[in-house]
């Protein structure tokens, strides 16, 4: 009870924020993924990226805020720890190395789902405020 | 007539010299794509993604002062331009090619192109994966991450030691996996055309081999450990490594080893990288031959653009055993700026001193007598 209160101190003065993707700012959307929750670890591992295939075998697809995404920074701040600057050249690095295929960039919510939908193994975010299909949701714990 | 290195291929009533059995290496490598095939279940793999092929453009443009031994020079240098390709063939194939054209004084417009990279990738099971084709040996974490792209140099210049031993590329099949466990573990083992071939012929059965390991345990770290093994026909001097075209007087075989270790870690306000490398050669005149090369970066980031940075770097191959790789005895070190403008464009000004060791009163000292300073603004399209 006592270390309840303290969390409910900290949260107030601003010191202690729980990093949940799917309440805050963005929602997680995939294809076929053979996932429909993720902890937060976990999504953190997928977009770093970790794995080359999801467990039902279909390749990850990542798919990123583009540069002109109102929610490119948040995503970035929270999965990435790092700024959209930062991320993109995280991702540029990991490409000239060869050792992952490029993500997908994508500007509007529209065109995320639209790509998202019709390819398999692919995964990314779209902003709250986005109608998505029950489906394609991925809750994060 | 003289004859030409793949004349026996060509001409079919050519005895061949010496017919030979295969080395362990060439079973190996061979007894691996078959393997690799049988794996393979092509129908298994959904191609209904979008494909996607990427066009990058990397350069530079450098302003130099330099006093190499008496009076400053300074001039303005066109760094490499390079052309970087991407393609997802398929969800389990990818492509990857780097052409860079740089300057090549034999060249009538003193520029020639070069291809430096052109590989296959078959994720064959999970997170590993086979790639075929020219690739930067994965011998250390600089001439895995960066190579050509200068504006993903932390400095202006690669570690001398590239100029002299290290093992640049490699042309051949490649064993890879990363991510692997709790601590991220990776694997690259090689086996292809080495140090004395070229990208079209290789003479003997042997190949050049290179097996690497690596962790990344937390965010931006990563440490690594490698070990190479050539053997070098008749001494020849191929296109893989920093001695290219050399004459050289002893017209042996050389076994060349070279044992790397990298510790690098970018993080949000430090940055640090040491490369360090032995490399230890084996001729029938003179025996065991070392070598070897310490590289060390800090940086600190101030804030998203502004990194300050200092190097320090010393190379020996000036052992006098040493019958393949040019002799060099330098140290050199210095400091600097970086300013990112973005992830693809950034300035960068250094400050260095550098001089190569002399023997005096019995023992080696460094006589630091060139001094230089570079400005580079490097790109990417």
């Amino acid at each position: 009870m006592r270390m309840l209160k303290l969390l409910v101190l900290l949260m107030f003065c601003g010191l202690f924020k729980p990093q949940n993707a799917q309440s805050q700012d963005f929602q997680v959307v995939g294809n076929q993924t053979g996932v429909s929750t993720l902890t937060q670890s976990q999504l953190v591992s997928v977009f770093k990226p970790k794995n080359n295939r999801w467990d039902n075998n279909k390749a990850v697809i990542i798919v990123l805020p583009g540069t002109s995404s109102p929610i490119n920074e948040k995503v970035a701040q929270q999965i990435y720890s790092n700024s959209f600057v930062a991320v993109q050249k995280y991702w540029l690095s990991l490409v000239f190395q060869g050792r992952f295929n490029a993500p997908y960039f994508f500007n509007t919510d529209e065109e995320t789902l639209n790509f998202i939908r019709k390819t398999p193994g692919a995964i990314g975010f779209v902003s709250t405020s986005a109608a998505v299909p029950e489906e394609m949701l991925i809750k994060i714990k | 007539m003289k004859e030409q290195p793949y004349f026996w291929a060509l001409n079919m009533n050519y005895r061949k010299p010496k017919p030979y059995m295969f080395t362990k290496s060439t079973k190996v490598i061979i007894l691996s794509f078959l393997f690799l095939f049988v794996l393979w279940h092509p129908n298994a793999s959904a191609q209904d993604q979008e494909r996607k092929t990427m066009l990058n453009y990397y350069g530079a443009i450098e302003f130099t002062a330099n006093r190499p031994n008496g009076p400053y020079n300074t001039f303005f240098t066109l760094g490499e331009q390079d052309f970087f390709i991407t393609s997802r063939i398929t969800d389990r194939i990818s492509f990857l090619g780097e052409t860079v054209v740089k300057f090549d004084p034999k060249s009538g417009t003193t520029f020639s192109p070069s291809i430096e990279r052109a590989q296959m990738k078959f994720d064959y099971y999970k997170n590993h994966s086979l790639i075929v084709g020219k690739i930067h040996s994965p011998v250390n974490y600089w001439n895995d991450v960066y190579h050509h792209g200068r504006v993903f140099f932390p400095t202006i210049d690669r570690p001398v030691a590239f100029s002299h031993f290290i093992p640049l590329h490699t042309l051949g099949a490649r064993l890879m996996g990363q991510g692997l466990g709790k601590l991220n573990f990776g694997y690259d083992f090689v086996l292809g055309n080495g140090i004395s071939s070229s990208d079209v012929f290789h003479e003997g059965p042997h190949f050049s081999a290179t097996s690497s390991v690596h962790i990344k345990p937390v965010d931006g770290l990563r440490l690594q450990a490698s070990y190479y093994y050539d053997l070098l026909t008749k001494n020849a001097a191929g296109v893989h490594s920093g001695q290219i075209n050399q004459p050289f007087d002893y017209k042996k075989d050389i076994r060349y080893n070279m044992v790397s270790t990298s510790i690098a870690y970018f993080g949000k306000k430090v940055e640090f990288l040491n490369e360090s490398l032995y490399n230890f050669n084996y001729s029938d005149s003179l025996g065991r031959a070392n070598n070897y090369s310490s590289y060390t970066y800090l940086g600190f980031r101030l804030d998203d653009n502004r990194v300050p940075f200092m190097v320090f770097d010393v190379t020996s191959t000036d052992d006098e055993r040493e019958l393949h790789i040019s002799h060099v005895h330098r140290i050199q070190y210095g400091i600097g700026f970086r300013y990112e403008f973005s992830y693809l464009l950034n300035i960068k000004a250094q400050f260095m001193r550098s001089g190569d060791f002399h023997k005096h009163g019995g023992s080696e000292v460094p006589e630091l007598n060139k001094l230089y300073f570079k400005v580079q603004l490097a790109y990417g399209l």
